[in-house]
């Protein structure tokens, strides 16, 4: 513990020479005695110097949450000594609100006491946050002489992104033979019924079907549809993002969105993969499974905007990557024009894309902007009419949800014109 | 604890209404209730806005109002005068710094007697003090003194109560991190 002299001091000894200074002048014992209680205060605050000790928990549960997720905070006191009062102060990250409880507290403990304070928090960003970085101030006496200390009991928070509801049905036009929940018209390995026929030389025997072979004194074997996947690939743009560095920006919404459709698609048992396109070009190769749902959480938590003036190609992309036929899904803001050299390339490739454009009015909060809204409308269905021109559905966020329209762009989109150039 | 921080405002409220007001009890002049008026002022002022700066100009101030006050009205020396003063003036600026902090944390279940002990402990010793003080300042008038010899006695004792205070500051000050 660090002890401090508080400003206080040097005004309380000003006035106790003024006042000195009024009686010598003045002849008069009155202004001597109106800053005797001053004096009497100092002399008290160096006099009198304790040793407070203290003992300090923290406890952070949980530390993987969601953005808007509470987080609760539980510091537990225990006093070895009396513990005069005593500020403790949690100070929280500017992504943090403490939406209940308090992060500061004033109290006084006696020897051998413990106390409990719980606080609750909860972080509108996603992001590695640390928490339980602490810092107490305890006055004694009069309170002249605060002693200041520092507590790290700091445990690291991992805020992963909101997940946005999707409760319709989109799936991809592209599939292959794969275990999915999309069935093939064509019979073969799966788990959906599709019909019984006569049994051939190589069938499994499992899967003869009694009850029909028994009545039509001839062996008929069960069949099923053919299973099938699909690899669905999420772009995220990370040339540039725009928005309150604390309370969210587009990238921020594009990640909400990214993480969303990843989840989806998994529990559909697709393939999915991940491409951050920016300064720096990352990427994640398609997989499907609970590991990869976590890796994809793990790599949005880290998606940040490098600025550079040198776009990577998206012809970098290792084709494992960027499977054939696979389904992309872009997530930009077009605040970048370089964004557009790359999906030019990728609709040459055939790939089949969807835009999501995230609002950057929408990430400053800025409801009332209604003619910035409308302008920035106009001009990005002007940027992206070549590519409504070819069949690529793209959804411009109008509501706090980017993937709300998502379901009506996919049911109303023309027929895919495959290898088409712009 | 919003009782506690209630029974603070009235508190800080009581010691800057009383302190504005104690020069007034002795004499109405226009001067001394302007300058009552402006002690009122920034002592307001550093309530409202946490600042010790406006608190320092209302003590500064209210210091000179009550000894101009006590010359002009020729009121005889009287230790209670001042030490009631004084005790306000403590009141106030030491009730402003529990304020500060009182202001941006939750209070406990019974801080705010916690905070109020320091501050009667502080009091009963500037009263004993004050006390011995004038008993000595009594017994030093016994003494047949010329008046010239007082007048150099009393800035001379000035001067050592001064310097011996400050070194005793400076002193303690050095032992500030342990």
């Amino acid at each position: 513990m660090q002890r401090r002299y508080q400003a206080q001091n040097y005004l309380y000894f000003g006035l106790l020479l003024i006042g000195l200074l009024l009686s010598a002048m003045s002849r008069r014992i009155e202004p001597l005695c109106m800053v005797l209680p001053l004096a009497c205060a100092l002399v008290c605050g160096r006099l009198a110097r304790p040793v407070p000790v203290l003992h300090l928990d923290v406890t952070i549960t949980p530390i993987q949450a969601f953005e808007g997720d509470p987080i609760t905070v539980r510091v537990h006191l225990r006093a070895e000594t009396d513990i005069p009062p005593m500020e403790l102060w949690h100070p929280l990250p500017p992504e943090a609100t403490c939406t209940d409880g308090a992060t500061r507290h004033l109290v006084a403990l006696r020897r051998g006491e413990e106390k409990t304070f719980e606080h609750q928090v909860t972080f509108v960003r996603r992001g590695e946050y640390t928490l339980g970085h602490l810092y107490s101030r305890i006055h004694p006496n009069v309170g002249l002489q605060p002693l200041l200390a520092e507590h790290h009991c700091e445990q690291t928070c991992r805020i992963y992104p909101q997940m946005l509801f999707l409760n319709h049905l989109m799936p991809p036009s592209h599939t292959h033979i794969s275990f999915g929940h999309y069935v093939a018209r064509a019979a073969g390995e799966g788990l959906e019924f599709a019909g019984i026929r006569p049994y051939t030389t190589g069938d499994r025997i499992r899967r003869i079907h009694w009850a029909t072979s028994l009545k039509r004194q001839q062996l008929y074997i069960n069949e099923y549809y053919r299973e099938h996947n699909a690899d669905v690939i999420l772009l995220l743009d990370t040339l540039m993002a725009a928005g309150h560095p604390h309370r969210g920006t587009t990238l921020d919404i594009s990640v909400r969105a990214a993480a969303s459709l990843a989840s989806y698609y998994l529990r559909q048992k697709d393939r999915v993969g991940l491409v951050s396109y920016g300064g720096v070009c990352t990427w994640l190769q398609p997989s499907s499974g609970q590991q990869q749902w976590y890796r994809i959480l793990d790599a949005l938590l880290t998606a940040r905007t490098h600025f550079s003036y040198h776009s990577k190609d998206i012809t970098l992309v290792p084709p494992r990557v960027l499977p054939p036929g696979a389904l992309i899904f872009v997530l930009t803001a077009l605040l970048d024009r370089r964004i557009e050299a790359a999906l030019n390339d990728l609709v040459a490739r055939a790939f089949q894309l969807v835009m999501v454009v995230v609002s950057p009015v929408h990430a400053m909060g800025s409801q009332h902007f209604e003619g910035e809204s409308r302008l920035w409308r106009l001009e990005t269905e002007a940027n992206l009419h070549k590519f409504r021109s070819l069949g690529v559905p793209i959804i411009i966020q109008d509501a706090e949800n980017p993937l709300t329209h998502l379901h009506e762009a996919f049911t109303r989109r023309p027929v895919w014109q495959r290898g088409k150039s712009l | 604890m919003a009782a506690g921080k209630i029974a603070l405002t009235i508190w800080l409220g009581l010691a800057i209404a009383l302190w504005t007001l104690h020069p007034l009890f002795f004499i109405q002049a226009r001067g001394i209730q302007l300058l009552a008026a402006l002690t009122g002022l920034f002592a307001v002022w550093g309530w409202l806005g946490d600042s010790a700066v406006s608190m320092f100009w209302s003590a500064f101030l209210g210091l000179i109002n009550a000894t101009l006050a006590l010359i002009l009205t020729a009121h005889p020396p009287n230790l209670w005068v001042g030490l009631s003063a004084g005790l306000l003036l403590f009141a106030l600026l030491d009730g402003h710094q529990r304020w500060t902090y009182v202001r941006h944390c939750e209070l406990e279940p019974g801080m705010f007697i916690g905070m109020l002990e320091p501050f009667v402990r502080v009091s009963t010793l500037a009263i004993v003090v004050g006390f011995a003080m004038g008993t000595l300042l009594v017994a030093l008038n016994t003494f047949p003194f010329q008046a010239s010899y007082v007048g150099a006695l009393t800035i001379a004792g000035a001067a050592l109560f001064a310097g011996t205070f400050t070194l005793f500051l400076l002193h303690t000050s050095r032992f500030s991190d342990d």
